[in-house]
């Protein structure tokens, strides 16, 4: 009986996986070709990683580049194939620009389809500098594996089937929202609804539709999630702890943020040790403060210091005349309503090159719902009222401290950019928050649940929330995306 | 279990099958108005052209028009888009969008806008009976801003010049000027005889620089999306339901 009702479960876990998949498909097609962030340098760089090992063409020398113009791809030092293409589709007449519309032909031919079918344009990169992303990226190794195995076919195909291979790392992403709710001890239900709410999710669902290294750094963060949880669960176990430290390397292996991996994996050890030494705090205290010694004198020796140099940005010079100058400015800018509601549209509904916007009033709308979310979450983790149907606290805190971290990282980062230039470019993209889609979705529904007053309400309440995301990702598809690229 | 109790309980199961059935009905029709609101509003703007580079702000004067002759290069015109920055239009005032003949004298078609009215962001739609013989027509554009307030910044319609518009011009008899090799940023609105046509006609544009095998099948794929999906939360729900 008990294998049935598991079996069961398992079928609509996988009718949600292939609602997701076919989803995922439509998104691919729906976006024309590049219209998603940084999409003509990311594919560049995937055609990068399928060149022969043996390059036997003229390179280009430093010396005879032109310079790049960040709104001319044209510009840029890419393959002659990407740059084509862009040009062909008019891809610079449309990005950032959502009064514009590709020129469509009467047929389902494009104008200039037939040429780029056709075509004998170079797909290497002939730049001795070129524009190419120089992220050492798992995403990458694979999409470059991938691009080789399609060499035979036409542009389009390996340009789109490209975008599927984030199809299938969404998808186990969302199977990891399954797993971690129901580590976290929701019913088999509730962990039903968080992965749908996680499938539905309308900026993950897109990012997971993209030729782009972040689907990589979410299914990271995920794996990451999953390992920990289970350890908050279970107590200090070598396979999950495996789990943990494969995870973080594959953040590592992913994207710059998969350092906070690394950041948050420490006081989560230390919590884990504290739990199974139970020695005194005093003698903890020292073992702590050794191991700490010990840790930052290991990663001083192993890592490079260029490492360090590149994600803190320390050889750039400041155009602030002091530290603490430049520190206030960067809070009291990129900390303004605006930049708040612009970091929350584009956490929800801000598709391709950040020109394609739900409206105000359904970001309002969830926006409203967040802020009840997370009176009720604060009410819960601060409180006494028990509300056994929600998640433990302590799986809220692991969450909360995640959120923060990625946070952290990356207004330290936007900062120390800003310290450079004067420009707030990170921070604002929501996008890049991504990562903790199923840590704040979990918290959501732990702060609406703490209104609830038993677990059946609670479960009505996660059925309402999916109704809601499913009818929010059919709205940016029919009412958000098909009119700004297509009526 | 006493008799008394029996169809007390048996009451609150059905009761609570009913209410977990709201969420499904709601889902099914909020997809279904939305698919019907989706059919009745597609029109497909003209493509041929782009607003590149530096757009100009042309700001409306209240009581006089902006005017502009504009060739519809098919069919079935049911519509305009235009771009006007309106956000910030008052209780009270409004924006009359006329269409009119090549000659800009007898007038085909009128819409107003108010504080009330809806934009199609960055656009608004004005939007009429289709003129099934249109294809290769000239019309005129009129848009003329009418507000009971003296106020600093007035709403302002968007313009592009050279390129594609060199041989274009509009008038604006506010200031009593004509701006030549510069358009308004407006495009015409074609529809289609049927649903069908319509259907047709956005799954080409779809199709276009698409993969071969996605050609023709993309507004299916969508379709089925939609049922699946409905399809999905009624499991769901049944689930919660099979469970209490």
């Amino acid at each position: 009986m008990i294998f049935l009702r598991i079996s069961y479960h398992h079928i609509i876990l996988g009718t949600l996986l292939f609602l997701f998949m076919a989803k995922g498909v439509l998104l691919v097609v729906l976006f024309p070709f590049f219209q998603q962030p940084d999409e003509q340098i990311h594919y560049a760089t995937v055609q990068h990683w399928a060149e022969p090992e043996e390059k036997d063409w003229e390179i280009v020398p430093s010396s005879e580049e032109q310079s790049v113009d960040f709104f001319d791809t044209l510009t840029y030092r890419l393959t002659e194939e990407t740059l084509k293409i862009a040009e062909k589709t008019q891809f610079d007449g449309v990005r950032f620009q959502r009064e514009n519309i590709p020129f469509f032909s009467e047929s389902g031919i494009g104008p200039n389809e037939n040429e780029i079918l056709s075509n004998n344009w170079k797909r290497f990169v002939e730049f001795e500098s070129s524009n190419v992303s120089g992220t050492q990226s798992i995403y990458y190794w694979i999409s470059g594996r991938v691009e080789r195995l399609l060499s035979g076919e036409d542009p389009i195909i390996r340009f789109f089937f490209g975008r599927t291979i984030s199809i299938a790392i969404g998808s186990l992403v969302v199977l990891l929202a399954y797993l971690i709710a129901r580590k976290a001890s929701l019913s088999a239900f509730s962990s039903l609804g968080v992965a749908t709410l996680v499938a539905f999710q309308p900026m993950f669902a897109s990012t997971a539709a993209q030729i782009n290294i972040d689907i990589a750094l979410i299914f990271s963060f995920s794996l990451y999630t999953l390992a920990a949880v289970s350890l908050l669960k279970y107590g200090f176990r070598w396979s999950l702890f495996a789990l943990l430290l494969f995870s973080t390397v594959l953040g590592l292996a992913s994207k710059g943020p998969g350092i906070v991996l690394v950041i948050v994996a420490f006081p989560l050890c230390i919590y884990l040790a504290h739990q199974k030494l139970r020695i005194g705090w005093r003698r903890f205290s020292l073992a702590v403060l050794i191991a700490s010694l010990v840790l930052a004198l290991l990663v001083y020796t192993v890592i490079p210091a260029s490492y360090f140099v590149s994600i803190t940005h320390s050889n750039s010079l400041s155009i602030f005349p002091s530290a603490s100058d430049s520190l206030l400015q960067y809070f009291s800018k990129a900390h303004t309503a605006r930049y708040f509601f612009d970091t929350h549209a584009s956490y929800w509904g801000n598709f391709g090159w950040l020109d394609t916007r739900m409206h105000a009033g359904v970001l309002s709308s969830i926006a409203a719902l967040e802020i009840v979310a997370l009176f009720g979450l604060s009410w819960y983790l601060f409180g006494t009222t028990a509300r056994p149907w929600l998640l433990q606290k302590k799986y809220l805190w692991f969450f909360i401290i995640l959120i923060l971290a990625l946070q952290i990282a990356i207004r330290f980062f936007d900062w120390r950019f800003f310290d450079a230039t004067g420009k707030i470019i990170f921070s604002p993209m929501g996008r890049y928050y991504l990562p903790n889609v199923i840590p704040h979705l979990l918290l959501v529904v732990s702060g609406l649940g703490f209104f609830t007053r038993s677990r059946q309400q609670f479960e009505r309440l996660v059925l309402w929330l999916s109704g809601g995301m499913i009818l929010l990702s059919l709205y940016s598809i029919f009412f958000v995306i098909i009119p700004r690229y297509y009526l | 279990m006493d008799l008394s109790g029996q169809p007390k309980n048996m009451s609150t199961v059905l009761r609570l099958r009913a209410s977990l059935l709201i969420p499904v009905r709601i889902v099914i029709f909020l997809a279904l108005f939305g698919g019907w609101v989706f059919l009745c509003h597609l029109t497909f703007p003209e493509s041929a052209y782009n607003f590149l580079g530096e757009s100009k702000h042309a700001e409306l004067t209240n009581g006089a028009s902006v005017t502009q002759v504009f060739k519809s290069r098919f069919a079935n015109l049911e519509g305009v888009k235009i771009r006007l920055n309106d956000d910030w239009l008052y209780l009270g005032e409004s924006i009359h969008t006329r269409l009119l003949d090549a000659s800009c004298r007898e007038e085909i078609a009128r819409q107003t806008f108010s504080y009330f009215s809806s934009q199609a962001d960055p656009f608004r739609i004005f939007s009429f009976s289709r003129i099934h013989d249109s294809a290769e027509k000239q019309y005129c554009l009129s848009i003329t801003y009418f507000s009971p307030y003296a106020r600093n910044e007035r709403p302002e319609i968007l313009a592009s010049e050279g390129g594609a518009f060199s041989a274009i011009s509009y008038t604006d008899t506010g200031k009593q000027k004509i701006y030549e090799g510069r358009s308004l940023q407006i495009r015409p609105l074609y529809g289609a005889d049927s649903v069908a046509a319509r259907l047709e006609q956005l799954e080409n544009r779809l199709s276009q620089y698409k993969p071969f095998p996605a050609k023709g099948r993309i507004l299916s794929l969508g379709a089925m999306l939609v049922l699946l999906s409905v399809l999905f939360f009624r499991i769901l729900s049944k689930e919660l339901n099979r469970q209490k």
